[in-house]
């Protein structure tokens, strides 16, 4: 699978050292790699889903680049960053240069000064930077950020307790590991394993602590594992979030643990330090002594492993040989798919899947991290028995079931699906294949069906082309040449069982589209609808309001005249009184007034009630004809077609459309389910998963939103 | 916005000081002021006048509780005239965490020389104190003045004395613009009449003038008679300042499929849809906006836009007639509604010999050999050999037949 394992961010990560204070004062203990490149990260050159990076565009950006600066600060100021850099630069790598012709062997400078090969790091000599990388106890287990421009130190102090101890004595232990599980983290699954661990490792340790038990402790305060970073500018507040949260702290933290539980850091240290000051005596060449290190030291050992996985943004798997062991593994979690395209201003992500298929979303269809759909299907990222192998060698409390998890889900299967038929609790599966898919074993897709469609994927990585093809080639020897498939694919999106020669060699076709899918070669053509109210349809629910409302009025002016001559005739209001007392007495003006003004207003009100009702009368009534969107006929000509956005949220008007249009629907299935099927037509939710959350055959209920067909705007997107 | 700003020194005897300081008590307490400290200085002192290693360069660093970050410049002038031949001090902006850095890094480095080049004058920081003439401000007062005027106006132009000035502008740093292709279409999102005077460079005048949405880089080259190279600098400099947008040509023979955006067209966000009819129909009656809706979500990935105008003509609606396609397609990419699908030849001998990194000479392949990785549009090839199309198909077919793909991406 050579087509996925290329790291399509960069880290920044440059170098990581691990840095003590003793009773001998701040010592820099270890650092790798052994000589850090002094070259600014190098990032991808490409931009939104272009593939093109021809040479000549590349020393085009850098004169323009320098342009740039000038025309940033006005050119005014002190020579800035970039500028620096580039006039540094050549001197670096003079330094540089000069470090690997003599680098790796001491020597005396003309005043008698031993220069020892491992006392420098960067432009720094060790004392100093020891000495700075010693944070005072205000950051004792905070965030420690620096830069030494353009290096960013970052760490996560952690100092000895004012009582000697490294760790709080806890009368339980189960509200240790409560704590510890309260903190953040994605991989819930894991984060519960690497506790159990610590868990265990604190019930071996003894009562009181190690140095009570005559272990030494070399005076040390405190210790700290510092990662330094040389990110571009403008991803940097970002690399360095990612990056602390996931890798630093919890790095740091373990080493807390193994110090409190087994003395561990300080013995390592302590062993670092002695073989560096022996070999600095015996003038040791650095390559040979960094050899010896690694080979000794578990610690040191560790922090290369933690460098080179996290540098090339890989997961790294360390392991503290205490006792027993500490395992831990780390890694910048990575995006597995895109919902929408980079664009033409945004770094481009190659080979990355697009898809709006999104597996992190509850019932309600609202986004929830932690929570795994249960209509979405397992795709491992890579051979199955690859993958069993690798957990197998892992060795832990999760890998069995891990082990069946995998077994038993299939890219064809939703999780529901797996879970039904295996007799399987399934939020159990849910929590096991979340597990591989955090640690970028699998991702979860909607299941593979041969009857989706399929197309080339806008951001696949045709650079891979190559290599791809071999590898494509050795997966399925029989099949299409890749370019030839992935040709067939793009050229008009098809259902995809159309690409099989017969039903037989579906099964393959499948595996083949899971290939494509794993590699971000192909993605699946999605279709999204709306409701579309044609203006038949519009016109009836007017004319029934219309009618409605005469209906209404028309009764409203009865009861109304009904009640005002009911009231006129018990009234006892004073006019009345008086006209009842004197019949015969002309009447006033205001009266004569007042009762011409209402008798006005009454004809009008009835006029205006017989004009609407006469133009009600003079409209036609509505004919239902068996296509509205074809009805050309005169009175609907002016209406234009109307669509619901969001059936979740209708108007008074919208609700009575959908009424109207499930009376359109005949087949007696179609009728029962226009209801049930509306929420999905927001133009958000695959109409293609409707049959597995209505829980439907698939067939049935295409026939069914087939017979919408007339009544949907529908768009297809991946 | 600068939170505080500060003046610290390093003296022989007492150490790391903050001599100067805005507001007043912010670092260190102040008598007469009872004002909340932003930190604990006596911890961050080590970072503010580090070791000489660290010093002649830019240092930043956050406060325990991350809400602060002090940018510096920590500056060491060696000389015999001071005690222990070494003067230390630094220029110090506080800023919120949160805020971006990278504007004020620039006026914390324009600190830092203007007042090592003072200091080296006429020892304008180390002898504050004795100095008692006139015609110089007090640095207390210059730091205050610093502060305010870039807060509140993002630059500052302060004489110091007779012959220093402190000019500085915060500038907003924007990301690196995307290279500049020879077949992108520039189309510019301003009125450059308006603003450009005769002070703009006279190459990028030229081809502003022939920025229209339709001419591709090397036709604006070529028409504004400016190397090309030029004109895609020029251009990279017009994408800095967010003033012009990248398209791809625009021919009726291409192919634009949805993007998940278009619901936010559907829905209607931000007015999209009058934004769409203003900016696409043409004079003549307005259809309802119904109408563009079905038009957008009609497009597919397997239908040209010729082929798209057919079918709607096939279905009794003439788009021509109402609108202007080019402008419609331009309004769905501009917004990201809509993405152009891209023609790519493969050729699988060609990709073996980039396996096995041996050249190899496709038959009939001479002219466009190097394209058929997959990697190359049929835009780039239409503008690097400056043929169409269909004389492309006629090249690829020269090619040995079935070694050849089109992929659509």
């Amino acid at each position: 699978m050579a087509s996925i394992t290329t790291p399509i961010r960069c880290s920044g990560l440059v170098a990581v050292a691990l840095i003590i204070r003793s009773r001998d004062g701040p010592r820099f203990v270890f650092h790798y790699p052994p000589r850090p490149s002094t070259e600014a990260s190098q990032e991808e050159r490409l931009y939104g889903t272009e593939l093109d990076e021809s040479e000549v565009e590349e020393s085009l950006l850098e004169e323009a680049g320098s342009d740039e600066s000038d025309l940033e600060d006005g050119g005014y100021s002190l020579p800035r960053h970039n500028k620096v850099e580039k006039e540094d630069k050549p001197k670096l790598k003079n330094h540089v240069v000069e470090l690997d012709l003599e680098g790796d062997d001491h020597y005396d400078k003309p005043n008698g000064e031993h220069v020892v090969p491992w006392e420098h790091l960067f432009e720094f000599d060790t004392t100093d930077l020891e000495s700075i990388l010693t944070p005072s106890r205000a950051y004792h287990k905070k965030k420690f950020e620096m830069s030494l421009d353009p290096l960013i130190f970052i760490t996560y102090p952690i100092h000895i307790r004012e009582d000697g101890l490294w760790k709080k004595k806890k009368p339980k232990k189960a509200k240790k590991s409560k704590t510890e599980a309260s903190e953040p983290s994605a991989a819930p699954a894991e984060t519960t394993s690497i506790e159990e661990e610590m868990k265990d490792v604190s019930l071996g340790e003894k009562p009181g602590n190690a140095s009570e038990d005559g272990d030494d402790h070399g005076g040390m305060t405190m210790f700290n594992a510092v990662f330094i970073l040389n990110p571009r500018k403008d991803q940097a507040r970002e690399k360095i979030k990612d990056i602390y949260e996931h890798v630093i702290k919890k790095f740091n933290k373990a080493l807390k643990h193994a110090q409190a539980s087994a003395n561990y850091v300080w013995k390592e240290s302590e062993m670092m330090l002695s073989m560096k000051e022996k070999a600095r005596e015996e003038r040791r060449p650095m390559s040979w002594l960094w050899n010896e290190i690694l080979i000794k030291s578990t610690l040191a050992a560790a922090i290369r492993d933690v460098y080179l996985a996290i540098s090339s943004d890989k997961i790294a798997t360390v392991r503290f040989a205490t006792k027993p062991p500490l395992d831990l593994s780390l890694q910048v979690p990575i995006p597995n798919f895109l919902m929408s395209l980079p664009t033409s201003a945004d770094k481009a992500m190659p080979g990355l899947l697009v898809t709006t298929a999104n597996p992190l979303v509850d019932e309600e269809g609202n986004e929830d991290p932690t929570h795994l759909n249960k209509h979405f299907a397992l795709l491992l990222l890579n051979d199955e028995s690859k993958i069993v192998a690798e957990i197998q060698a892992d060795d832990t409390d999760l890998s069995e079931p891990l082990i069946e998890c995998i077994r038993l889900c299939k890219p064809t299967l939703s999780f529901l699906q797996v879970a039904q038929t295996n007799a399987v609790d399934l939020n159990s599966l849910l929590v096991l294949a979340q597990h591989l898919i955090y640690w970028r074993r699998a991702i979860a897709i909607p299941p593979l069906h041969a009857r989706e469609m399929y197309i080339v994927s806008p951001n696949c990585d045709s650079r891979k082309l190559p290599l791809a093809s071999v590898a494509w080639k050795k997966a399925f020897p029989l099949a299409p040449s890749l370019p030839g498939f992935l040709a067939a694919l793009s050229t008009a999106p098809r259902p995809f069982k159309n690409f099989a020669p017969s039903k037989d060699h579906r099964p393959t076709y499948l595996d083949m589209i899971a290939w494509l899918i794993r590699g971000g070669w192909v993605t699946q053509l999605r279709t999204f609808a709306w409701i579309l109210v044609w203006p038949e349809i519009i016109y009836e629910v007017q004319y029934q309001l219309k009618s409605e409302a005469i209906e209404k009025s028309r009764k409203g002016a009865k009861s109304q005249s009904g009640s005002s001559e009911s009231t006129e005739s018990t009234d006892e209001s004073s006019p009345e009184k008086h006209s009842s007392i004197d019949p015969s007495a002309p009447l006033t003006t205001e009266q004569v007034a007042e009762n011409a003004r209402l008798e006005r207003l009454a004809d009008k009100l009835a006029k205006e009630a017989a004009e609407t009702a006469a133009d009600f009368a003079k409209m036609p009534n509505p004919v239902a004809t068996e296509h509205p969107s074809i009805n050309n006929a005169e009175h609907l000509k002016h209406i234009p077609p109307y669509i619901i956005k969001d059936p979740h949220k209708v108007s008074h008007e919208e609700s009575l459309y959908i009424a109207a249009l499930g009376k359109r629907f005949t087949e007696p299935k179609s009728k029962e389910c226009w209801t049930k099927f509306t929420k999905y037509f927001n133009g958000c939710e695959a109409l293609e998963m409707i049959a597995l959350q209505e829980n439907r055959k698939r067939k049935e209920t295409w026939g069914i939103l087939l017979s919408y067909h007339e009544h949907l705007l529908s768009c297809k997107h991946w | 916005m600068i939170q505080g700003i500060f003046f610290a020194r390093f003296l022989p005897q007492q150490g790391t000081k903050v001599v100067h300081q805005s507001p007043p008590g912010c670092i260190v307490s102040e008598p007469g002021v009872d004002k909340h400290r932003f930190f604990d200085f006596e911890t961050m002192g080590e970072y503010i006048i580090p070791r000489q290693g660290f010093c002649n360069r830019y240092v930043t660093i956050c406060d325990p509780e991350d809400k602060y970050r002090i940018l510096g410049h920590p500056v060491c002038i060696k000389d015999e005239k001071y005690v222990r031949n070494e003067f230390m001090f630094n220029f110090c902006i506080v800023i919120g965490v949160e805020v971006d850095m990278h504007p004020y890094e620039a006026v914390v480095r324009r600190l830092a020389s203007t007042f090592t080049e003072m200091e080296i004058q006429n020892q304008f920081l180390s002898q504050e104190d004795l100095s008692t003439s006139k015609d110089r401000r007090s640095i207390a007062a210059l730091i205050e003045i610093i502060k305010e005027d870039l807060n509140n106006y993002n630059e500052c132009m302060i004489p110091v004395d007779d012959a220093n000035t402190i000019n500085m502008k915060l500038f907003p740093i924007h990301r690196h613009p995307p290279p500049v292709k020879s077949w992108h279409v520039p189309i510019s999102k301003m009125k450059f009449t308006e603003i450009m005077d005769d002070t703009w460079d006279l190459t990028m005048k030229k081809l502003i003038a022939q920025i229209d949405g339709i001419k591709d880089v090397r036709r604006i080259a070529h028409d504004a008679d400016v190397a090309l190279d030029l004109t895609k600098i020029a251009l990279q400099h017009l994408l800095y300042h967010d003033s012009i947008l990248m398209l791809d040509i625009f021919l009726f023979g291409n192919i634009y499929a949805p993007a998940p955006e278009m619901n936010d067209f559907i829905i209607d966000k931000d007015g999209m849809q009058d934004e769409c009819s203003n900016y696409v129909y043409i004079n003549g009656p307005r259809l309802p906006k119904f109408y563009l809706c079905r038009l957008f979500t009609s497009l597919c990935t397997s239908r040209t836009v010729k082929e798209w105008l057919k079918m709607h003509l096939d279905q009794g609606f003439p788009v021509l007639n109402y609108v202007d396609v080019r402008r419609f397609i331009q309004f769905g990419v501009i917004k990201g509604l809509i993405y152009r699908v891209h023609k790519y030849a493969v050729s699988s001998q060609y990709l073996a010999s980039l396996v096995t990194r041996q050249s190899i000479k496709i038959e009939g392949g001479d002219l466009l050999q190097s394209y058929t990785d997959g990697c190359h549009c049929f835009d780039q090839i239409t503008a690097e050999k400056n043929i169409g199309d269909s004389k492309i198909m006629d090249q690829l077919r020269k090619i040995p037949k079935g070694d050849v793909e089109i992929i659509y991406r």
